[in-house]
């Protein structure tokens, strides 16, 4: 169970993380009340800044995943989105299929992207 | 006498071994310290590496010599043969460091690395053994207990240190600190080991974004060895200084254990030590060759991070770096970054007990 940050990514680093969480909640390897390493060690061990790290732990906490507790860490408390409106989760998919469709894509093939992404989600964890 | 005469020669000869064999150890990834080109070291490298090796055989024997010299004919001087050791490890180093000069001007340094970190949250009781604590513990105790048991019986005055062929030679007044100063210092030293091993819990694991999962295992495996030889080293140490502690014993109990079996029991554990040293690093070059079978190349380097390595990559102060325990550079096992505040704790407890008894001797309670 591990993360991957990529420079040359456009997303900011701490949103990258983030992400790469996110992801390994979505895929059950996180699951509730999992602990996270203190932000320390994730830094060190990334090469990044304290801070970068924090604000991911902190806009993890805010979508309601996790919930940093003084002293005790950050541990896993939610694996569901906590916002159930339907506007506000199909917002971040119409971005993406917006940049398929601009970069000249056909439905199908579309589609074909959306079902093979979906498929390594689920099947990734065990 | 010359039993332990040839031990310590062994062991010296160990010391030389692992100096000699230190600038390599990582081949190209870490040469004395600074990652050079495959070309580079097998040509100028081997060069700088065998010269290296001449100025330290030259001096093993020099001293070696001269500490033989001064055996044969200073014969009431039976420790002055062991000062021979740090003063080699101190010209080594100096050694070592005039070499690493000459080698960091070959230094490459590798663009575009992609880390990756561990999500585990390791606890120190993943990496503690309960059966292996209690021993301990016994170790511990029952010498005091033998200890308070037979406290009235001693005499006034005791013996606290003993020369080579088992005769005291130094005395002190019977008090608390005199006869459980040995339980004392070794439950101070399982505090430092346990401190320590507290900190290698969140070592800095570098992890290169291929082979991710590979790695991963290697290193946690890495990890599993140094933490049991920590633990390995207590549990010798307890049992030697639980078998010491009970030497002053030895004038009142009748029949009882000699000063023969105590050095014994010195040198046994040593032994063993060592050869618990070499097999775990005989383990850990496993784990390095089979990440380089797996990865093609052993060690990751962190661009930002290799001139913040100082003295050959012996000595590592980065200030932008949050953690406190790092893998080392040269040689396996991890090390600390000196520039992290957290370092003050490690040394002041460190410094607890000399700077103590030093206190103690001065105020006269010795």
């Amino acid at each position: 169970m591990f993360i991957t940050i990529d420079e040359k990514d456009r997303r900011p680093i701490y949103q990258q993380v983030a992400d790469e969480i996110k992801e390994l909640i979505a895929r059950g390897e996180l699951s509730e009340g999992a602990p996270l390493p203190p932000v320390r060690q994730v830094a060190a061990n990334l090469g990044v800044n304290l801070n970068t790290i924090a604000t991911a732990y902190r806009e993890l906490q805010r979508e309601g995943f996790i919930t940093v507790r003084h002293g005790a860490g950050a541990v896993v408390i939610s694996t569901k989105v906590s916002n159930n409106e339907q506007d506000e989760l199909r917002r971040p998919l119409r971005s993406a299929l917006t940049q398929l469709v601009l970069a000249g894509l056909s439905s199908v093939e579309i589609l074909e992207i959306v079902t093979q992404e979906l498929r390594q989600l689920i099947q990734g964890g065990k | 006498m010359s039993n332990l005469m040839i031990f310590w020669g062994l062991f010296d000869l160990f010391m030389l071994g692992i100096l000699l064999y230190m600038p390599i150890m990582r081949k190209e990834e870490a040469f004395f310290g600074t990652k050079v080109s495959e070309e580079t070291y097998s040509t100028v490298g081997r060069k700088i590496h065998t010269r290296y090796c001449i100025w330290l055989i030259l001096s093993f024997i020099q001293i070696q010599v001269i500490g033989l010299i001064i055996s044969f004919y200073r014969t009431d001087m039976p420790y002055a043969r062991l000062v021979g050791l740090p003063i080699f490890v101190v010209a080594a180093m100096i050694f070592y460091v005039v070499f690493a000069r000459q080698v960091k001007p070959f230094q490459v340094i590798e663009e575009n690395q992609r880390f990756a970190t561990s999500l585990k949250v390791r606890h120190l009781s993943d990496y503690t053994s309960i059966g292996l604590e209690i021993l301990i513990g016994l170790t511990i105790i029952i010498p005091m207990l033998i200890l308070i048991y037979y406290y009235p019986l001693l005499p006034d005055r005791i013996p606290v240190h003993w020369d080579w062929k088992g005769n005291p030679d130094r005395w002190a007044e019977k008090n608390f600190f005199s006869v459980f100063f040995l339980p004392v210092v070794m439950i101070y030293l399982q505090g430092l080991f346990w401190l320590i091993k507290y900190g290698m819990t969140q070592v800095k694991m570098m992890l290169p974004a291929e082979h991710t999962a590979e790695y991963l295992a290697a290193k946690e495996e890495g990890l599993r060895v140094t933490m049991s030889l920590m633990d390995q080293i207590r549990l010798l140490q307890s049992i030697l200084f639980g078998g010491l502690s009970l030497n002053i014993l030895s004038g009142i109990l009748s029949g009882g254990f000699s000063i023969k079996w105590i050095l014994g029991l010195v040198v046994v554990s040593d032994m063993f030590i060592l050869l618990i040293c070499a097999y775990n690093i005989y383990k850990m070059m496993k784990i390095e060759d089979r990440l380089k079978a797996i990865a093609g190349k052993t060690y990751v380097q962190r661009e930002s991070d290799a001139n913040q390595w100082y003295a050959g990559g012996l000595f590592y102060y980065n200030p932008d770096d949050p953690a406190l325990f790092v893998e080392k550079m040269v040689g396996y096992g991890y090390t600390m970054n000196f520039a992290n505040k957290q370092v003050y704790l490690y040394i002041g407890y460190g410094l607890l007990l000399p700077v103590g008894l030093a206190l103690l001797g001065i105020l006269g309670k010795l």
